[in-house]
Order: C-alpha cells, then structure tokens, then sequence
C-alpha cells in the first residue's frame, strides 16, 4: 500500500489527530501554577562562577579559554621573577628611570 | 533564554528543568494534539485520554530529565508514556465512547455529503476501537501522531517488523469492517 492508494489516503485523513479541547488545554496551562517547582538550587560556587560567566554570548569555552590564557600568563610572570638575577635593586632601578637626577641608594648620599 | 525562538524540543526541555513556565507552554502546545489523538485513539475514550494526557504532561513538568536526549527523540518518548499510560488502563472503551470521537470538519456545504462523511468517519472510528489494543496504538501512532515507523516501533518498545506486522493486520481489518459496511471496495 502506498500513499496514493484511496483506502491508505482515507486512513490518513480520517485518523489525523483533532484539536485538543479548551478544558484540556486550560488544565495543561495551569500545570506549572498548580505544581509549583522550585528553581533548581545552586551553590555559592557555581553561583559566583555563573554571575561572572553566564552573560549572553559568552560560551563556556570561550570562558575557559580566558581563565586558561590567565592561569598560563600568571605562571610564565611567576616564573619569570623567580628567575630572575636582580637581586634587590628592581626598585632602585625604577626610581633611577623615573627620578634620573635622584640618587638611588643610600650609599650615594654623602 | 527566548523560548519563543526555540524550535529544539532539548532545549526547551533544559528550560522547563530550570522552572521556565513558557518553556512548558511551548511545548505542550507544540505536542498537546497529536499526544491527546493518540490517547483518543487508543482509549477510545475523551475522558481517559484527557487524563492520560494531562498526567503525562504533568510529568514532564515534575521530572523533564526522565526524558534523555540521544535515546529516542522527546515526541517519540511522549508517544511511547502516553501509549503506555493508556494501555495501563487495560480499560475497555465504555458503551456509547464510539461517537465522543468527533468526525473531522468537512467544508463541503452539502449537508447530505456531511451526513455521509460523519457516517463514513463515525464507521472507521468503529473499526479501529475494535481493534486489540497493540494494533490500535500501531495505527494511532502512525497516523494520528504521524510518527515513521521506526519511531512508532521504538515508542511501542518493539521491532520494526513487528510493527509492519501490527499495522498490516490492523489495515486488513479495517478494511474489511469498512467494507462490510460498503464504504471501500475489498
């Protein structure tokens, strides 16, 4: 039997559903106002994490993708002074590019 | 999230999870006819059917994660709880359930062609609540929900072939009733 046959065609038409009545539909509305649910919890975490992330447009990947980049910047600046060799004059050596006329160590001052 | 734009049935699903109200509304609608014409057909029944429809939608609303997405689609899972609430009731159709099924509207402004269209329908809905019930929900599946038919075989929990096999010997059947009635040619 194919769709073309009469008797198949019948059944389509003769079987398609009807529209659902008023009262049913008035009962279905009121489903989410008689059976009140609560919002689904959150912790203080997620909470926070969504307030900062969950704007629209921001994906989660794009939001992990930034707090990745962060993470690897702040290591690569940790490591960075951790290795450095100055040993104590960082500061001097910012006052002396600033101030370039001010002595900078105790020492010079005579 | 703007429910009016969705037209994914999952994501108007994790909506309803988060207590989004138009979320259900939109969904029901989207799904209310062809779930209460399946539950029609398979009771028999307007009574039972709205019940069945309306427990179910309840449900949807109480447990949204019953339904897991890449299982079976959300309206395959609907028809397969209505079906299945339905058959639950092992109810058989009450005297006089036969005519609350209503004929489809008919344009045609000939009241005799009416007279003879709601005696051609008020036959075939006969027919098919004669029907056992697996056949019944085989047909009303198929053609009230419109659902193919590796969707109706999986809202029925069964095999393809097992469904051909429910619907050949439905439309053999209501063909026959029809034409013992004269209303199809055998």
């Amino acid at each position: 039997m194919t769709e073309h046959d009469p008797f198949e065609r019948q059944l389509r038409v003769g079987l398609a559903a009807e529209r659902a009545p008023d009262s049913l539909r008035r009962r279905i509305a009121e489903i989410p106002l008689e059976h009140l649910r609560p919002a689904r919890a959150a912790g203080a975490p997620s909470r926070l994490f969504g307030a900062l992330f969950a704007r629209p447009g921001v994906s989660w990947a794009t939001s992990f993708a930034a707090a990745a980049a962060s993470l690897a910047l702040g290591v690569w600046l940790g490591m960075a002074g951790l290795a450095s060799t100055d040993t104590g004059g960082g500061e001097d050596a910012l006052v002396a590019l600033v101030f370039s006329d001010t002595p900078t160590t105790i020492g010079d001052v005579q | 999230m703007r429910t009016d734009d969705v037209d994914d049935d999952a994501q108007l699903l994790r909506a309803v999870a988060d207590g989004d109200r138009r979320a259900f509304d939109r969904l029901s609608r989207r799904h209310l006819d062809r779930a209460y014409g399946v539950a029609l057909r398979v009771t028999g029944n307007r009574a039972d059917a709205e019940d069945v429809v309306q427990e179910v939608f309840l449900r949807v609303w109480q447990r949204p994660d019953a339904w897991r997405p890449g299982q079976a689609q959300f309206s395959t899972w609907l028809y397969r709880v209505v079906v299945n609430r339905c058959l639950d009731l092992k109810r058989r159709p009450k005297a006089g359930a036969l005519d609350a099924i209503a004929e489809p509207e008919d344009p045609r402004p000939n009241a005799e062609m009416d007279l003879v269209a709601a005696a051609k329908q008020r036959a075939l809905n006969d027919a098919v609540s004669a029907l056992p019930e697996r056949q019944r929900a085989a047909i009303a599946l198929t053609y009230t929900a419109g659902l193919k038919n590796t969707e109706a075989a999986s809202a029925l929990d069964i095999s393809v072939k097992a469904l051909e096999a429910l619907l050949v010997r439905a439309k053999r059947e209501l063909r026959e009733a029809l034409a013992r009635q004269g209303w199809v040619q055998t």
